[in-house]
């Protein structure tokens, strides 16, 4: 039985099949990458297997348990959104310390383990930065060290370069790779760029007319 | 040649706007500072004192409590709304701002309506004449901008704070209180300063409600000037009032600054949240629809006893606007009234709207040619919005303060109020124009001017059918404003020229039912007119979609 596990999931929006019964199986560590032009239902599959959205039918097992009636709160899954969503009103060490702080972390655990992520991400010393002074790149490791610091099962990643200049993208995406690969975790990776999805996964999935050609 | 010209013709679209703001605000403002900066002893004295410090206090004590139960209330109902899709939310948001655009004496009359003796809530809720009638009348007046304001720009908020919070284990509390209360700051602030501000500056609901007991600092300007002629200790107190404004400003300013962030905003294809279930969508249009009456029973009691009296439903109370039972020498009959507000509301949204027109095209056309231009704008702008900041009787005292000085014909006529409320209503014309111009794209102009308009012609075959929309919404804004507005006009008004408000405050003042009769269908009626506006500017809001080519175009008029 893989590690990750997606079974027949579907999703229909005002009588229109957007994910047609997708199923797809990962093992730890391996990136792969959904690939589909803009509306076929890439993010929502995304959504989906993050709690943020309910499928119509269809089963979600990650490390070998059922998750698809859980809360997102309570799925331990790490998220980069497009555009990163960082917490504007919060530094360096304050995003990467959400999910802690919400945990109730001991102070001195929470310093330790910011450190460590930043250590990871390349960005020691930055703890007290204000997010909006970073660069896209630095923005981009924050919100992946943030991802990581609930120690999560699985890592979604939605277009995270889609704002990004093509030399920007092919700098990051090889950090990328390499950020993912040391965490050994499985992790879903969308775009619409062949070339991105290339380089970035072990494997590429083509999401079209709401079927996955694996 | 044609370089003298367009210096002749930015000379005048600047010359007439700047001009006027200057004659006819800053001057009269000036003439205050003035007043209370020569005699500096006679601040220092209206702070020792100890009368004076008490109405100061209870000024700021009454605007803080009023703007904190707005927010706690406010808040839960900006959430419902900025979050959840579902059937009659706009509809709520529009009837929630209606009590807003009410002017303040009809919400003094609809409150006695209530609560004086032999009101619906006279007997179980001895409200009447005490502060909490006071705060219950700012509330009821500004909930709606904690829910417009703060709901709005909670809706454009990017669902994604809360996603990444919730993947990140956030429950629902977590997600309110650590990701977007501390990213609403900046509109909270704003709504919360705003509501502040209006209550601080309160002059009609504290006048008319709070009896002899309670006075503002603005009722302090008021009767200092009007009934014991004590003109330095107005003028001191206008400028303390100045003051207190200038600083919460600055309070506001700093908070914008410090929480000055690039948001991410809601993407227009992101899922909304729907509310699951019958069971939730009813509970919410309970709960709403509850608000909604709490807020319009005010209004309700005052038209229901308009027509109401011991003998039943009558429509004696209106009959009685056009007799003189008393015999008086001095009766002025309503009719007079209410020409003179309706002139003097169509003057004013008239002149407010073509100064504002002058700027608008000033700043536009001739933007690009040079750079002094904008800079000039901004002064304009700058100017035009300071009326905000300063309330309708420190206004008024100025006025009075310059026809002191300066005695003219003009300062005896109904065109003083005319010329006052275009100043109070300019800076709402400016902000509903500028933005209707400005999406204007330049290529149509362009397009135009290759087909060989000129820039009359322009102006008058395309940017002017262009933001109709704008100019019917400015012209409808100044109007209402002008006819609920109640300080400046009876600080400045005699009564051969006085509005439908000074009328209404008039009757209120005077003992009798029969006076609170026609008091009472004078407020019905000017309620009615303002509910009215209040539903067309709405409307005209709605934005309109039209088709050039394969693309669609929204327009959105303010």
């Amino acid at each position: 039985m893989s590690y990750v596990q997606l079974q027949s999931i579907s999703k229909a929006y005002a009588g229109i099949s957007y994910l047609d019964s997708i199923s797809l199986e990962m093992e730890r560590g391996e990136i792969v990458a959904l690939l589909g032009p803009s509306g076929t239902g890439k993010t929502t599959l995304l959504r989906i297997i993050a709690g943020l959205e309910q499928a119509d039918s269809g089963r979600v097992i990650i490390e070998y348990r059922d998750i698809t009636d859980l809360a997102p709160e309570k799925r331990e899954i790490g998220f980069m959104f497009q555009g990163f969503a960082l917490f504007p009103h919060l530094n360096v060490a304050g995003n990467i310390a959400f999910g802690l702080r919400l945990r109730h972390w001991p102070r001195e655990k929470i310093k330790e383990r910011v450190a460590e992520l930043l250590e990871l991400v390349h960005l020691a010393g930055f703890e007290h930065r204000a997010v909006h002074t970073l660069s896209a790149g630095q923005q981009q490791r924050v919100a992946f060290g943030r991802c990581l610091a609930l120690s999560p099962r699985l890592l979604l990643l939605d277009e995270p370069m889609s704002s990004l200049d093509v030399d920007t993208k092919t700098h990051l995406l090889r950090e990328l790779r390499t950020f993912i690969q040391q965490t050994n975790l499985p992790a879903m990776y969308i775009t619409h760029d062949p070339e991105e999805a290339k380089r970035i996964s072990d494997r590429v999935a083509r999401l079209q007319d709401g079927r996955l050609d694996l | 040649m044609a370089s003298l010209k367009r210096t002749v013709a930015l000379g005048i679209l600047f010359g007439i706007p700047l001009g006027f703001l200057t004659f006819f605000f800053l001057y009269p403002l000036g003439m205050v500072f003035l007043r209370s900066g020569f005699q500096v002893q006679e601040v220092f004295a209206v702070l020792a004192d100890d009368y004076y410090r008490g109405v100061i206090w209870f000024t700021v004590w009454q605007a803080a409590v009023s703007t904190i139960i707005c927010l706690l209330i406010g808040l839960p109902l900006a959430y419902v709304t900025a979050q959840y899709d579902f059937r009659g939310k706009r509809l709520f948001r529009t009837l929630i701002m209606v009590p807003f655009v009410m002017p303040t004496v009809v919400m003094a009359v609809a409150m006695r309506a209530l609560f004086a003796r032999g009101g619906l809530f006279a007997g179980w809720l001895p409200l009447y004449e005490t502060v909490w009638l006071i705060i219950l009348a700012n509330v009821l007046y500004n909930i709606g901008i904690v829910v417009r304001i703060a709901g709005e720009s909670w809706e454009r908020l990017s669902p994604q704070y809360r996603e990444v919070a919730a993947v990140l284990g956030a429950n629902h509390w977590q997600r309110f209180r650590f990701v977007h209360m501390p990213l609403m700051v900046p509109a909270l602030a704003g709504a919360a300063l705003l509501i502040f501000l209006y209550c601080f500056c309160s002059f009609g609901v504290i006048l008319l409600l709070g009896g002899s007991s309670f006075s503002s600092i603005e009722v302090e300007i008021y009767r200092q000037t009007t009934q014991l002629l004590h003109m330095d200790i107005a003028a001191a107190l206008a400028f303390i009032q100045l003051i207190l404004t200038l600083f919460a400003g600055a309070v506001y300013l700093f908070l914008q600054r410090k929480f000055r962030w690039q948001l991410l905003e809601r993407g227009q294809n992101y899922p909304r949240r729907r509310l699951s279930g019958s069971g939730q969508h009813r509970l919410v249009r309970l709960l709403l629809g509850i608000i909604v009456l709490v807020v319009f029973l005010p209004f309700f009691v005052l038209v229901f006893r308009s027509f109401y009296t011991e003998n039943g439903f009558t429509l004696d109370r209106y009959a009685a606007l056009f007799t003189n039972t008393t015999g008086s020498l001095f009766f002025l009959s309503p009719f007079v009234y209410f020409r003179n507000s309706f002139l003097i509301a169509g003057g004013a949204a008239l002149l407010a709207v073509f100064l504002a027109m002058l700027v608008v095209i000033a700043d536009i056309s001739f933007r690009k040619r040079h750079k002094a231009v904008s800079w000039l704008a901004q002064s304009v702008q700058i100017i035009a919005s300071l009326p905000l900041g300063v309330s309708a009787v420190v206004l008024g005292l100025g006025y009075l303060l310059s026809a002191l000085i300066v005695p003219s014909p003009l300062f005896a006529s109904r065109s003083l109020i005319i010329i006052m409320h275009a100043v109070i209503g300019f800076p709402f014309a400016l902000a509903t124009l500028y933005p209707a111009y400005q999406r204007i794209e330049p290529t149509v102009l362009e397009a135009a001017q290759v087909l060989g308009a000129t820039s009359w012609q322009r102006m008058r075959y395309v940017v002017l059918p262009l933001i109709r929309q704008a100019l019917a919404i400015a012209v409808s804004y100044v109007c209402l404003l002008s006819l609920g507005e109640f300080g400046a006009a009876l600080m400045v008004s005699r009564p051969d020229n006085a509005t439908l408000t000074v009328g209404i405050s008039k009757y209120l003042s005077q003992p009798g039912s029969l006076n609170f009769g026609r008091a009472l269908a004078m407020s019905s009626i000017l309620a009615g007119v303002s509910f009215t506006g209040m539903l067309l500017i709405e409307r005209l809001r709605q934005p309109k979609t039209y088709q050039i080519g394969s693309v669609q175009h929204a327009v959105h008029d303010s």
